[in-house]
């Protein structure tokens, strides 16, 4: 499995992703790392630990709440849920992301 | 309202931190343990190998949790447990440096704060009057340094003219007498303002008890009312707070009291009583243009109009009555003096010197503190530097250093402020009879708002400076630096050394200031008051009402008196004069000088009407001619005696004995008040200082108590027991008559003779010499802390040279005079630089002085030398430690 240092993640795509997973519902903080796991297998990868950090800074922002529910196996977890101004952000951010893409893709076909 | 939710959240993250700690935790652990349910048993790997596999997967739990609780806010108070953990620890290992900081610190506080509550209670809070500040003295000047203040009528025609009522609130004519007051078996004469119904309103003053004096009272039907004082109350009647409704008798007749006023609360200054201005005895005072004496004119300018502006709307009322009354306003126009100036003197240039010399010693303290602190930081800068390349940032540290320092200055800060309290209380019982009201003496919120400013000024003064410039060398550069041994960065301690110049700079210009006014002082208290006034008490003596009306029958009385007392045992002589020396009463009459055209009344000098041994008694000197002699006595043969500041006035470099002069009588109670008296000018006393000793005597003439018998007077009496003859003595007086009322010094009617009433008049004096001073030793100190500072921390950082050169076999004297050399750098640039500043600063002082040059000599070599020893004592001390040092263990070093 080759391991990317935490800097080729660009930055503010990991709260980009952790947002957009939250969008399938409210989840705790191990389910949103497989989620993002999953969709991002062998090219996105990043510590698990980092997650929580930058679920902190969503909550900070306000885009993101939390609160302890019990998780399907009966163990106490914290979910955290997408909030509306969450939703709006993430649309921004996802056009603002598609165009850059689609900005480098131009160029790199380009050349 | 995502900006809400996410303070929601931080907020509630702060407020239960600990349980946030652990939820963190949980919420990991939970995720680790379903993690390695993922990798556990289809590989046939163990529970720990897959325990191993998520950890690994999740990365570093600590680096993940710091940085999740850096985002949540949570690490800056990590940073501040740290910050005091390093604190505490700092402090133990030093205990020295924080003990030196704390104290200056707490001494720019506290003695800042103690002095300024101090002058703030004397100066301005211990006035009486609701806005002081527009209260006026309105008087006349002539212009030619003649100043009186307004008849009766002049002063009715200013409050009844149309342009002063724009510059006014209210004008108001106060009458002033003595009057006797009997309260049981005890007589004693009082002043007694007769005032008009606009007085009280005037004053915006609330009486303590009762009311003041209404329009009713004013009524020739009313019954008479009388308003005390609170001085009088505390005095006659012990406080009593059933006054109200009692009957006094004033001048015989009863009274009764319908009010106290306030402490403190005293206009004119000499009335103990007052009284409706229709009750006064003598009306026909009141409709005279020409009487000038005894009275006071207040005025409360308008908001917005200031004295000029006052003044200009005045001067159409000024020109009607000099073209009305020639003869007496012709040369006279109206001036307005500050009332506050009246009762506490112009205090100016004391509070301004006062106010510059707190800022100095603030800002000494301060760069003290800077300097230790700044010391501290190129010690530490090893550890600092340390730290910095263990990864704490920048920030990290400024705030470690900046909590250090905001920690000492809130400990200076209580300590200052308990200082402060401790100090003003000290004071207060020191100087309890000195200070007026001082049970009010306390250091007032207000003060203690200042005091708390200035800490934190400090803490930002000392701390952030340091802090900045310590960050801003790389850490790999000290930590080369120190490994060589060279740490005393040179810049730091040239700054250092800039500092304590400054310090010494500033210490030297309070010291000068105090040294100035100790100097005034030690001049103004010696100079020859022209009599001597050891053992000399003073009795004023007034015959009861109605009795002893003629001037004969006064005369008799006097010299029944004197005879009476002179054979008191212990008692030298007794002489009779109308206004004694440092009473508070004096009168004054105009001249006429023979050939000369008359003036107009502003040829004033001051009267006196003695008897014939009073040269003798009071031990004066005659500067040419004679004194009166037993002819000029008896038969009123018109003679008069000047003092040298008449003769000097009026017949400059010309003899004045055999000039021909006439004065006017000037006793208000006499039917023959201002009727003039020609005469021949037979001698010249020396000059009497009247009223205060750093004053210079006015001119004077003297009269023989036969030519004009004042109705009452001072009986002076030369004792040799001084103070402890009162008794005998007043007893002598009670047994010429008994109806005698006979009362001691001035306001305080108590018996402690001229000369402790001569030491009294030099409390202003006194008092701005002993802040000053204050100041001053505390700057003293402070310089002399930070110039040990200074060289302690020379040679802690100098270790290992100095061991070297110890080897190398220089001796113990070579190493302290090198020490020396530089401390003596350090004393001349400072006072160099404090020359300047005193030379600068010298105008604000100027007005304090008396007889003193801004560059006494004297003063400058003492200060310069104290400066010295100080500066020599603080190399000294911890050259010692220099001087002990054993080579080789210095030389091993860190």
């Amino acid at each position: 499995m080759p391991k990317l240092p935490r800097s080729e993640l660009l930055p503010g795509t990991l709260e980009m992703l952790v947002l957009h997973t939250l969008t399938l519902g409210p989840l705790h903080g191990y389910a949103i790392s497989q989620h993002i796991e999953k969709l991002s297998e062998s090219v996105l990868k990043v510590e698990q630990g980092s997650l929580y950090p930058a679920l902190e800074r969503l909550q900070n922002k306000g885009w993101v709440t939390s609160k302890w529910g019990e998780s399907p196996t009966g163990r106490r977890a914290r979910y955290y849920k997408i909030t509306a101004s969450g939703l709006k952000q993430l649309g921004e951010e996802t056009s603002a992301f598609d165009r850059v893409t689609l900005a480098i893709n131009r160029v790199l076909k380009r050349a | 309202m995502s900006v809400i939710d996410g303070l929601r959240h931080r907020v509630r993250v702060w407020l239960d931190r600990d349980a946030y700690d652990r939820e963190m935790d949980e919420e990991v652990r939970h995720h680790l343990a379903l993690d390695a349910a993922q990798h556990v048993g289809p590989d046939g790997r163990s529970a720990s190998e897959a325990e191993l596999i998520a950890r690994r997967r999740f990365g570093n739990r600590t680096f993940h949790k710091e940085e999740r609780r850096r985002v949540a806010g949570l690490a800056m108070f990590d940073g501040a447990a740290l910050d005091a953990r390093h604190l505490t620890r700092w402090l133990r290992r030093s205990p020295g440096f924080a003990a030196l900081a704390i104290l200056t610190i707490a001494l720019g506080i506290g003695v800042t704060t103690a002095v300024v509550s101090i002058a703030d209670h004397v100066l301005v809070r211990s006035l009486p009057f609701g806005d002081t500040d527009r209260l006026m003295m309105m008087v006349e000047l002539d212009g030619h340094g003649g100043f009186r203040t307004p008849s009766a009528p002049t002063a009715e025609d200013w409050r009844q003219d149309a342009g002063t009522a724009q510059a006014f609130d209210g004008v108001t004519y106060v009458r002033g007498d003595g009057v006797t007051l009997r309260v049981g078996d005890e007589a004693e004469t009082v002043g007694d303002g007769f005032v008009s119904p606009e007085f009280f309103p005037l004053l915006k003053t609330r009486p303590l008890l009762g009311r003041t004096l209404l329009p009713d009272d004013q009524r020739a039907d009313a019954p008479l009312v009388a308003v005390i004082t609170h001085r009088l109350w505390q005095r006659r009647f012990g406080g009593d707070r059933a006054i109200l409704g009692r009957s006094i008798s004033i001048d015989s007749i009863p009274t009764t009291v319908v009010g106290v006023m306030p402490p403190g609360a005293v206009y004119p200054p000499f009335a103990d009583v007052w009284q409706p201005i229709t009750k006064f005895k003598h009306q026909d005072i009141l409709l005279r243009r020409g009487f000038h004496a005894d009275s006071r004119t207040l005025a409360r300018l308008r908001a917005g109009v200031d004295s000029a502006r006052a003044m200009a709307f005045m001067q159409p009322v000024a020109r009607r009555l000099a073209q009305d009354y020639p003869a007496d306003q012709a040369k006279w126009m109206p001036a307005l003096f500050p009332v506050r100036n009246e009762i506490i003197g112009n205090i100016r240039p004391m509070l301004l010197t006062l106010a510059a010399g707190a800022a100095a010693v603030l800002l000494l303290a301060c760069a003290n503190v800077a300097g230790l602190l700044l010391a501290r930081v190129t010690a530490r800068s090893r550890e600092l530097a340390v730290r910095g390349a263990l990864g704490a940032s920048r920030g990290r540290v400024v705030r470690q250093l900046l909590t250090e320092s905001l920690i000492l200055s809130a400990l200076g800060g209580v300590l200052g402020t308990a200082l402060a309290a401790f100090g003003v209380k000290v004071v207060a019982k020191l100087m309890g009879d000195r200070l007026p009201r001082v049970e009010e003496l306390v250091v007032d919120q207000r003060v203690l708002l200042v005091a708390a400013s200035v800490t934190l000024l400090t803490a930002l003064l000392c701390g952030v400076w340091p802090a900045l410039r310590a960050t801003r060398h790389r850490s790999s550069e000290v930590l080369r630096a120190s490994a060589s041994g060279a740490v005393g960065l040179r810049r730091d301690s040239r700054l250092r050394r800039m500092l304590v110049t400054v310090q010494f700079a500033l210490a030297l210009m309070l010291l000068v200031g105090a040294g100035l006014l100790m100097q005034s002082f030690r001049r103004a208290a010696a100079v020859d008051v022209g009599f001597d006034p050891r053992g000399v008490l003073t009795f004023r003596v007034a015959p009861p009402s109605g009795a002893y009306a003629q001037p004969g029958e006064a005369a008799a009385l006097y010299d029944r008196l004197m005879v009476a007392t002179r054979a008191v045992p212990g008692v030298v002589d007794a002489a009779f004069i109308n206004h004694a020396p440092f009473g508070r009463a004096a009168i004054t009459t105009s001249v006429e000088v023979e050939g000369r055209p008359m003036l107009d009344s502003s040829n004033q000098v001051f009267y006196r009407t003695v008897s014939g041994n009073y040269l003798d008694t009071m031990h004066m000197a005659l500067a040419g001619g004679r004194w009166f002699d037993d002819a000029d006595l008896r038969s009123q043969t018109g003679s008069f005696v000047i003092n040298q500041a008449m003769a000097k006035l009026y017949w400059p470099g010309t003899n004045a004995i055999g000039q021909r002069i006439t004065v006017r009588r000037a006793s208000q109670a006499r039917a023959d008040f201002g009727k003039p008296m020609s005469g021949t000018v037979v001698g010249v006393v020396r000059d009497v200082h009247q009223q205060r000793q750093d004053v210079v005597p006015d001119p004077e003439v003297y009269v023989p108590y036969t030519t004009e018998t004042w109705p009452w007077g001072m009986l002076v009496v030369r004792t040799r027991d001084g103070v402890r003859s009162s008794p005998a003595l007043l007893r002598a007086i009670k047994a010429v008559d008994p109806r005698l009322v006979a009362t001691g010094d001035p306001g305080t009617a108590s018996f402690t003779g001229i000369e402790d009433t001569i030491a009294k008049s030099l409390a202003p004096r006194r008092f701005s010499m002993t802040l000053i001073s204050a100041f001053a030793a505390c700057a003293l100190l402070l310089a002399g802390i930070g110039m040990y500072g200074v060289v302690a921390y020379g040679i802690a950082q100098r270790t290992r040279e100095i061991g070297v050169r110890k080897a190398l076999g220089a001796t113990d004297g070579l190493i302290v005079r090198q020490l020396l050399r530089e401390t003596a750098w350090v004393v001349v640039g400072g006072v160099v630089l404090g020359c300047g500043g005193a030379w600068a600063a010298g105008r604000l002082i100027r007005g304090l002085l008396f007889d003193t040059q801004l560059t006494d000599p004297g003063t400058f070599v003492l200060t310069i030398g104290l400066l010295g020893a100080a500066a020599l004592g603080a190399t000294l001390l911890p050259a010692r430690r220099a001087t002990r040092l054993d080579p080789t263990i210095a030389m091993r070093g860190e």
